[in-house]
């Protein structure tokens, strides 16, 4: 019997590729975090991926084959204005761009929520920051 | 060859109550349902140093809506409770604990479970 264990990281990697990509191609470039703030954060925006609790599924036979990948991104900037700028970067780039991991398929990502903007007063200066949520479904190749 | 069917008055209002009852047993799931997700999420968000209070502000409401019910889960607003978007999804610095998504994934089958067990009981 053929067990499979989906990996983390590359899922990770892959979300981490996508927002990259995108937020690269703007000047100035928008540094991203994974679990923590970008070491540059000198520019007035930025963005944090964080990877969620997963959830595995799949047949009897190979009962975690299946992976749902949740993952957030917290985009912070200085305004509102840049705030809705970065996450709507981030999630222009989410939702066209289908995630590549090795050895699995990965239907399109999709949005699970998150609040509205909010303001930060517990960093000085005050800043504004957007958690999205999103998740992709992926199965073995 | 005859055929006699006897009962069918007796069918007849059981079909007639058969909703409402279907409606209680749903309730009694919405019920369960609600509780396991509160308990969960207390669990994930209790010891919390800077919040101790707050596993006990979070809470489920079930109301009648429609021909359904709804299920509002989640921490009560005001005090404590304020902390809930700010623990659920983190700030500009601080990563999200995501334990009100968490406990809901972990429970979803037990209230398709529980509402399709309230039919069957019915039925």
């Amino acid at each position: 019997m053929t067990v499979t264990v989906p990996q983390l990281r590359p899922h990770a990697a892959a979300v981490a590729a996508v927002l990259t990509a995108a937020f690269g191609a703007v000047s100035p470039a928008v540094p991203l975090g994974v679990g923590r703030k970008p070491d540059d954060t000198t520019g007035d925006r930025w963005a944090v991926l964080y990877p969620l609790t997963p959830r595995f599924d799949g047949p009897i036979a190979d009962d975690a084959a299946d992976l749902i990948y949740g993952f957030q991104v917290t985009s912070v900037a200085t305004t509102v204005e840049q705030v809705e700028w970065v996450a709507d970067l981030a999630r222009t780039a989410l939702l066209t761009t289908d995630l590549t991991v090795a050895g699995r398929h990965c239907d399109p990502t999709s949005p699970t929520g998150g609040p509205g903007v909010q303001r930060d007063d517990d960093v000085i200066p005050p800043v504004y920051y957007r958690p999205e949520q999103y998740q992709t479904f992926t199965s073995p190749a | 060859m005859p055929i006699e069917v006897t009962g069918l008055d007796e069918l007849i209002v059981d079909l007639d109550t058969s909703q409402v009852r279907v409606m209680a047993n749903v309730v009694k799931a919405g019920h369960v349902f609600g509780g396991k997700v509160r308990k969960l999420w207390r669990s994930f968000d209790s010891g919390l140093v800077h919040a101790p209070g707050y596993p006990h502000v979070i809470g489920y409401d079930m109301t009648l809506a429609g021909d359904g019910i709804e299920v509002e889960i989640g921490p009560a607003a005001g005090g404590v409770g304020d902390l809930g978007w700010v623990l659920e999804y983190g700030t500009s610095h601080s990563p999200p604990r995501n334990s009100g998504a968490r406990a809901l994934a972990l429970c979803a089958g037990d209230l398709e479970y529980g509402v399709g067990l309230a039919l069957e009981k019915t039925l």
